[in-house]
């Protein structure tokens, strides 16, 4: 949250939202991952399957990580098989600035997601500079890159590319399942090691009369050994990712005074990844290889009236379509494409100088067909015309006192099912083409503040937000043959939070931090077939999660040192049911790490170094997946 | 009160929250075991009890009932008998041995994370464990005692990175020692695919030891999970070699056997290929019943099509002449209609047919009846039904004529409401 005019980063494209901005030294750490910077935010829960090139999820106010969609520069990365986002996925080094909107997605999102969103921002290029630096860290951790930066006021291009690896090879505590009858060792992860490349090139232009563009291209490439459960060593089988990404954007003024404006984007990816698995050690898999592959192109439109000081209009609508293709040995392909359509409509009203009104009203049209696999013969669904699901929202902030607003928010959100959920994955997961959205009905209100004290060098804020959601027809798997399972409308939800976010820089020399999060996440289903057991909490979703940091810095302006920082971080989460029967806790969670870092000759050279991990905690976040133990990190940057 | 001590406070208050208030509870539910009867053994078909395993696929609990299905202890032993680190204590896929057990302890075989757990029917207390899965993810399917410091266990998956631990080449029956427990040797089971292909695998399951052997099914599948007809393999514990292997031919996947009240006579269920389509009747699938004499020989078969039309699931022993078995039902292609129920049926082996109705058949879902399990010398049987109520025992008597009626139903565990599926015994 560092690096921002106030203590605590907000968004302010979503002003009565529960939105988290991070930026500057937040997103800079020593071997920091997008799934780290995440778990600070209040409202946020990451859930890792071992190390940083590991699969992350997050998932935001106790909602699924299928229904949080996650953009890398605008462009939505979450897929079409599981419907969730690869954290490990996300190359944080090039990132600028981090956008959480918990429970409520903005407009500009082309989901607007049951949960709320997350984007990820690259770095925008503004000046004519050349840099690089290097990396190590445990367990191999090794990484390098270099960028140049072209820039004038009217426009600027910057490319950058990043090599990274790590072996992997940390160390676990192995009960070789016999948790009655303990023979604990340790051991070490197998199989874990990965390289990637990714690059990025990135483009803005003033084009006159208030007209501006930008262009974002990034690819990345990864292979990686792939770990399975450290119960079952995997010890042959790889996966190869390939990545990439088009973003583009066009804003034209289209009235004198900027009371109009029209905004066009374009966005593209094309993802695919391939397991080779030769030795058929992934049993879920089946078969000696699995490809799978999808791309998407979508175009939004926006128009954006000030009709009055008081009133702006705005209008959109986004066409996308994407496909996904299922490949794997032996079996007939699957797959499936989509045609969405989503008008949008806007206003902000501000009858009185203290309150202001935000009204969303959105329409998702998803149009699929799909190829699916019954007794061993392709079939072709598709979906019964296109069925319309409305999101809406009401937004109202409040001045109640300078810098204190009184934010509260109503809606109504829907998440289109998977076209893997629609139309199958493999011989063992199939499809379910009557499969609706998944809907959830949010209500939240929140205090945002913001202090500051003499000579409006020092500063406290604190945001605190209470929400509500009940959600219903939410998708689970049940057997639906001898050998496979399908994707049902089956469940209800109820999620109850607080969350907290308070900031504070004192005396030019100390920055304290702490955000948690209590929530309250159960299953409302009814039928006792469906939901048999009387333990209601969710699985996987923790009571408490807690992110704090002390850090003393001292800043010298025109010396050798510029910024010098030392921090402590702590996190907790505390213990969650790994099962729907609450027989299985995954034990609570503590963390502390400590981080340093220096800049010298200005911002030309930095230095950063962190322990993570420092008490060399023993700890999963899902049955059978062991997170690294103690590991230290450290990156030199320099440029000039 | 400062404001700059606020982030401060939060912290601690939230810090006090989490250790008073915010983590879960984990289950407390106190286990019990059973009081066992002074006397000896027990045969196959006169156990003293039997073991009721609850699943959701993602934990299990254990509950004791008597042959009769009256409830003994509701909770046995469960997933949250011991605390959770790397693993669980008991996975969501935990299955018993197909025979009964003697002794005064159970063994609970968990599939996923290839552990044997041993358990004190009288204490609920663990004696050991022990990883069968050396290295890989091995999937065993059953248990065999054959003496106090002698077992097998099948083990389905086969290791394609073997070489790593003695005896890691899976697809095969395990020797271990329970009385230490370790693992002490290995048979392969390759020869019982003598004549085929390359590429196809054992692919051990289920096993009972009868006469003084040991009678397993391999399912003869290749690693795409395509199969070939269903062995049965006899195995001398006296040597740990192959004895004879009788192929069932045109049947496939059979996973679930049952000794006949005498032991001279084993009924195997198979349940076909995958992904056929039933409007061809599934040809592969019906149930067996083997001789036990010198040699082994298929006596009697009874095809799908013969006993409801659709794929067989388990079976038990109601009498001599009546066997029980369930049979799996089915969706509509796009998952939105039921169009065939489980149901739990009758064949009267006198006759060589099944009775007209169903005994059992759910009502809005498949693959909801799980194991069947008789006490044929009591005139008891009980199925494990995880539709209704949210997941019940049925109980049954058995006549002299080896008619069959319902008793009524019983809840194993409410506490938890996990809904049985496998049964075992002792």
């Amino acid at each position: 949250m560092r690096g921002d005019a106030t203590p605590l980063g907000h968004v302010r494209r979503a002003p009565s939202v529960a939105a988290t901005s991070l930026s500057g030294e937040s997103l800079s750490g020593a071997g920091l991952s997008a799934a780290d910077v995440l778990s600070r935010v209040p409202g946020v829960q990451v859930t890792r399957t071992g190390a940083q090139s590991d699969v992350a999820t997050a998932s935001i106010r106790g909602a699924d990580a299928d229904q949080v969609p996650v953009y890398l520069a605008g462009v939505r990365l979450n897929d079409e098989v599981s419907g969730t986002a690869d954290l490990a996925s996300v190359p944080l080094w090039l990132i600028e600035r981090v956008e959480v909107f918990r429970g409520n997605a903005p407009e500009a999102a082309d989901r607007l997601g049951i949960g709320g969103a997350i984007f990820f921002w690259p770095r925008v290029p503004r000046a004519t500079r050349l840099g690089g630096g290097v990396g190590l860290g445990s367990f191999g951790e090794r990484q390098g890159w270099v960028f140049a930066e072209l820039g004038s006021p009217r426009a600027a291009s910057l490319v950058a590319v990043r090599r990274s690896a790590a072996n992997n090879d940390y160390s676990y505590t192995d009960d070789r399942g016999q948790r009655f009858d303990l023979d604990e060792r340790r051991a070490v992860r197998q199989n874990a090691d990965f390289a990637q490349t990714d690059a990025w090139a990135i483009g803005r232009w003033q084009l006159g009369r208030g007209a501006r563009a930008s262009s974002v291209l990034s690819l990345v490439e990864r292979e990686q050994g792939v770990t399975s459960l450290a119960l079952a060593p995997v010890r042959r089988a790889r996966s190869t990712t390939r990545r990439l990404l088009f973003g583009g954007s066009v804003l034209v003024p289209c009235a004198a005074n900027e009371r109009c404006r029209l905004e066009l984007e374009t966005s593209a990816i094309s993802a695919g990844s391939r397991i080779a698995d030769p030795a058929l050690e992934l049993q879920a898999l089946g078969a000696r290889w699995l490809d799978d592959r999808g791309e998407r192109a979508s175009q939004r439109a926006r128009l954006v009236y000030q009709l009055s000081p008081e009133l702006s209009l705005s209008a959109g609508v986004t066409a996308a379509l994407e496909n996904l293709r299922v490949r794997r040995d032996g079996a007939l392909p699957r797959g499936g494409n989509r045609r969405t359509l989503l008008p949008s409509l806007a206003a902000e009203w501000r009858p009185l100088p203290a309150l202001a009104v935000f009204a969303l009203a959105a329409l998702e049209c998803h149009f699929t067909r799909g190829q699916s696999v019954r007794f061993g013969f392709g079939i072709e669904q598709g979906s019964d015309g296109c069925p319309v699901q409305p999101a809406l929202r009401l937004g109202l902030a409040y001045t109640l006192a300078p810098r204190l607003e009184l934010l509260s928010n109503v809606a109504r959100y829907v998440r289109a099912p998977t076209l893997g959920e629609l139309y199958g994955t493999s011989a063992l997961v199939d499809g379910n083409p009557n499969l609706r959205a998944e809907t959830g009905v949010s209500l939240d209100v929140g205090l945002r503040h913001t202090l500051r004290f003499a000579e409006g060098r020092d500063a406290l804020s604190v945001d605190a937000f209470a929400f509500a959601r009940d959600a219903d027809e939410l998708v689970r798997y049940r057997r639906s043959s001898l050998e496979a399972l399908s994707p049902f409308n089956v469940a209800r939800a109820r999620l109850l939070g607080v969350e907290l976010a308070a900031a504070a820089d004192l005396f030019q020399h100390v920055r304290l931090e702490a955000s948690g999060t209590l929530l309250d996440a159960r299953e409302t289903t009814r039928d006792p077939t469906l939901d048999p057991t009387p333990n209601d909490v969710l699985p996987n979703s923790a009571r408490l999660t807690l992110s704090t940091l002390a850090e003393l810095y001292t800043t010298l302006d025109g010396s050798l040192l510029g910024r010098a920082s030392l921090g402590l971080r702590y996190f907790h989460k505390s213990s969650r049911y790994a099962d729907p029967a609450g027989q299985n806790v995954l034990p609570e969670q503590h963390f502390v790490d400590v981080e340093a870092g220096a800049h010298f000759f200005g911002e030309r050279l930095a230095l950063r170094v962190a322990l993570d991990n420092l008490f060399d905690t023993q700890t999963s976040d899902l049955i059978g997946l062991p997170v690294p133990g103690r590991s230290y990190h450290a990156t030199l940057s320099l440029t000039f | 009160m400062s404001l700059r001590f606020v982030p401060l406070q939060l912290s601690l208050s939230l810090s006090l929250c989490a250790a008073l208030a915010c983590n879960v509870a984990g289950d407390d539910v106190t286990t019990t075991g059973v009081q066992l009867p002074n006397e000896p053994a027990p045969e196959d078909s006169e156990p003293r009890g039997l073991l009721v395993l609850e699943t959701d696929y993602s934990s299990t609990s254990v509950s004791l009932v008597d042959p009769s299905g009256a409830l003994l202890s509701p909770v046995f032993i469960g997933s949250g008998s011991a605390d959770t680190g790397l693993s669980t204590a008991l996975s969501g896929d935990v299955v018993p041995p197909s025979g009964a057990l003697a002794g005064d302890e159970v063994v609970l075989i968990d599939r996923d994370a290839a552990v044997l757990t041993w358990v004190n029917l009288e204490t609920a207390a663990v004696r050991a464990q022990l990883n069968v899965g050396t290295g890989f993810a091995a999937n065993p399917q059953d248990y065999v005692p054959v003496s106090d410091d002698k077992a097998y266990v099948t083990r389905f998956e086969h290791n394609g990175s073997s070489g790593l631990e003695d005896f890691d080449q899976g697809s095969d029956v395990l020797i271990i020692d329970p009385s230490a427990p370790s693992v002490v040797g290995r048979i392969d089971l390759a020869p019982a695919l003598e004549g085929e292909g390359s590429g196809h695998l054992p692919r051990a399951t289920r096993a009972l030891a009868a006469g003084g052997r040991v009678l397993l099914l391999a399912q003869a599948g290749n690693a795409l999970f395509e199969f070939l007809d269903t062995r049965l393999v006899v195995i001398d514990p006296e040597t740990d070699a192959i004895d004879q292997v009788l192929v069932l031919e045109g049947l496939k996947s059979c996973a679930n056997l049952a000794l006949s009240p005498d032991g001279d006579e084993l009924a195997i269920a198979c349940n076909g290929a995958f992904g056929q389509d039933p409007e061809q009747g599934f040809p592969d699938a019906g149930i067996v019943l083997v001789s036990l004499g010198h040699e082994v020989a298929e006596q009697a078969r009874f095809l799908a099509a013969e006993l409801g039309g659709e794929q067989v699931s388990a079976l038990a022993y109601a009498s001599a002449t009546s066997l029980l078995f369930t049979t799996y039902g089915r969706y509509s292609a796009d998952a939105s209609e039921l169009l065939a129920p489980d149901t739990l049926r009758r064949l009267d082996l006198e006759r060589g047919a099944i009775d007209d109705e169903p005994l059992v058949a759910t009502r809005t879902s498949a693959f909801s009846l799980g194991d069947v399990r008789c006490t044929p010398l009591a005139g008891t049987c009980v199925l494990s039904d995880a539709e209704s109520e949210g997941g019940v025992l049925r109980r049954f008597e058995v006549a002299s004529d080896g008619s069959v009626s319902e008793l009524g139903q019983i809840a194993t565990n409410p506490e938890l409401g996990l809904p049985p599926r496998y049964l075992g015994a002792y």
